[in-house]
């Protein structure tokens, strides 16, 4: 099968008055059709630059320094802006962690809908209404035609994500970018939500990548995970190798660190100490090894590689085994 | 052991203006009753909108009650002047960065409270004060000189907690106080404000959205949806085992970080109603056990286990 996305190698700093923070560093990830990975990180990560990276949605002081991000085999970071503007809400979409400042407030619902529709030309005006309603329903909103006359405020915030998440689809991308779209919503609705970018996916042959900081939303609904830390992927993987065999302490500390359900409440959680890298001042060594109770002098002084550890599951630690 | 706070029939109204720019009343906190034991930390659990944050700002008066009693350490202080109980019960907020002020040294922040209290006798009583409550949230005693903006989130969160505890509280109200932070440091957080508790027996009304971090820090909990309290009691219990059916849909909807185990849970489809104003059971439009009776009738608490209230007309 080949490859639906694949980036190589990027890295993307952002050239500020404070100096150059290096947000993504080195990356390489790969994404096969129909296939949902998760990206995995904590804030400054670098998990939103890099789905930004994709889009080609990274501000003015944003630099792509190196590498390559392919999708269907044509190079997005070289490609002119005229054919990236066909491609993206066509054959590859993205969803927001906020509805409210994507939509705009002064269309309707159904004019914003429509409009994606009409402005890749893929059909007419009346066809375009009946389109957007249909996927109106499919993602649960009944009455769509009363829905499409509305204005974003009128709706709850999990009907805009639900509004949203139907305009992304409606072109029927191949891919659809995910970043954090659960993050700003209740528990219920975020299961709702979840539920349905997941039988989305499958019924259409859809491959999402979803961004999140959130290990539970990945259990849930991802294939693949890539952690992220300082820029650099910590580990990847798939689901089962990730949650069952963490090979690199930062995922470990993680998943760790999340009060569950069963946690027995005297016992203390075991929280990551120490405070996350910054990307203005990386060091040569190891992003975690200040943060980590495996750190040896080679930490300190190399950085270091991501390494097979098993078949498709790989670790950037000197001692990952 | 006795209550450090009681809330009776704890009830807010705001004035809001429709879309039609009409003036009407929305109650945010719906005749809510619950009480603190000394020494204990209630959990409140809820959505956005519920009330959880009005309930837990109502019952410091930081807001008006419109209606019902709150009684604090045995006093009614519904009405009494506040000026005599700032220093007993405190607040932490959410929003650690917009709750600093950012011109001010974390030292005078953490300060401030003992200033306006006049707790110590000299400046440099004062400054060794600041420090010695850095240094007991985990910070270090230099950070005194610098100002919020130096620090990370979770470090932010550490000096609101100690200007929390400056001025030698019994209760707090933690107002989601790690729903802003990375998961890294929730469990700092989390812990830091155990330990506090144990070490100082306070007493915590601890508000959040995320039914495990109530679970980890409360001996009681309440479930709030739309204003009311649905159900409310021992944690393990109500936890363990939900009666309310919109209790058991909020435990039901958890993302589970375990593959298998998330793979392996059964879903009930979701039943979508018209959010509008019901005069019984404020759950009645989402409720797939609704009946008639439902609609018509509010249901009263009722108790259905030695520390456990439910209202549901299921259990009647």
């Amino acid at each position: 099968m080949g490859k639906l996305l694949e980036i190589k190698d990027l890295s993307v700093e952002f050239r500020t008055d404070k100096g150059i923070a290096h947000a993504v560093n080195d990356v390489s990830l790969s994404l096969e059709p129909g296939e949902n990975l998760g990206i995995v990180g904590e804030s400054g990560s670098g998990k939103s630059t890099l789905a930004h990276a994709v889009m080609r949605l990274l501000s003015p002081s944003a630099v792509i320094t190196d590498g390559q991000i392919l999708f269907d085999g044509t190079d997005l970071t070289a490609l002119p802006e005229d054919e990236l503007r066909a491609l993206c809400g066509r054959e590859l979409s993205m969803i927001f962690q906020d509805p409210m400042q994507c939509l705009d407030p002064s269309f309707s619902v159904g004019y914003q809908l429509t409009e994606c529709l009409l402005a890749h030309r893929i059909c007419g005006k009346a066809e375009a209404k009946e389109r957007s309603a249909a996927m109106l329903e499919r993602v649960g909103i009944h009455e769509a035609k009363e829905v499409m006359r509305r204005y974003p405020f009128q709706l709850s915030g999990g009907m805009r994500q639900r509004v949203m998440i139907a305009m992304a689809l409606l072109t029927g991308p191949k891919l659809l970018i995910a970043d954090e779209p659960t993050t700003a919503l209740d528990v219920t609705i975020q299961d709702q939500i979840l539920q349905l970018l997941k039988d989305y996916a499958k019924q259409e042959d859809l491959s999402v990548l979803f961004i999140t900081h959130s290990f539970g939303v990945v259990a849930d609904i991802c294939d693949k995970v890539a952690v992220l830390y300082g820029g650099r992927v910590a580990e990847a993987g798939t689901v089962r190798q990730l949650f069952y065999r963490p090979c690199h302490p930062y995922t470990a500390g993680l998943l760790n660190a999340v009060p569950t359900m069963e946690h027995d409440k005297n016992v203390p959680l075991q929280p990551i100490e120490g405070t996350p890298v910054n990307v203005f001042r990386l060091s040569e060594g190891c992003p975690f090894c200040d943060r980590c109770g495996k750190a040896a002098e080679i930490c300190r002084k190399e950085c270091p590689e991501l390494k097979e550890v098993e078949e498709g599951h790989f670790a950037a630690c000197h001692f990952a085994e | 052991m006795s209550k450090i706070l009681q809330a009776e029939d704890l009830t807010k109204d705001f004035s809001v203006r429709d879309q039609r720019g009409r003036r009407r009343m929305f109650r945010a906190v719906d005749a809510v009753n619950f009480s603190i034991e000394r020494g204990n930390c209630f959990g409140l659990v809820g959505e956005s909108g519920s009330g959880k944050t009005t309930t837990g700002r109502t019952v410091l008066r930081l807001i008006e009650p419109t209606a019902g009693r709150i009684t604090f350490d045995g006093v009614d202080i519904t009405k009494a002047d506040m000026a005599a109980y700032r220093r007993r019960m405190q607040i932490i907020f959410q929003n650690p960065a917009g709750s600093l002020d950012p011109k001010y040294q974390v030292g005078d922040i953490v300060a401030e409270g003992l200033r306006a209290n006049r707790m110590c006798g000299s400046r440099a009583e004062y400054r060794q004060r600041a420090e010695e409550l850095l240094r007991q949230v985990g910070l270090f005693p230099e950070d005194a000189l610098r100002y919020p903006g130096e620090f990370s989130g979770g470090q932010q969160q550490r000096i609101g907690i100690a200007r929390a505890l400056a001025v030698e509280p019994e209760f707090i109200v933690c107002d989601e106080p790690v729903s802003a932070l990375d998961v890294s440091f929730q469990a700092q957080i989390i812990n830091l404000l155990k330990r506090l508790q144990q070490e100082k027996g306070l007493s915590y009304l601890f508000i959040s959205h995320d039914m495990s971090v109530v679970r980890h820090m409360s001996d009681r909990v309440g479930i709030m949806y739309r204003g009311r309290l649905l159900e409310c009691g021992e944690a393990e219990e109500v936890i363990g085992h939900p009666a309310h059916p919109y209790t058991r849909a909020l435990i039901d909807a958890i993302p589970i970080a375990d593959p298998d185990r998330s793979a392996a849970r059964t879903r009930r489809p979701p039943v979508y109603g018209a959010e509008e104003a019901v005069t019984g059971c404020c759950y009645a439009s989402r409720c797939p056990y609704v009946t008639e009776r439902c609609r018509q009738a509010q249901p009263e608490a009722k108790k259905i286990a030695p520390d456990h209230v439910c209202s549901c007309h299921l259990f009647e």
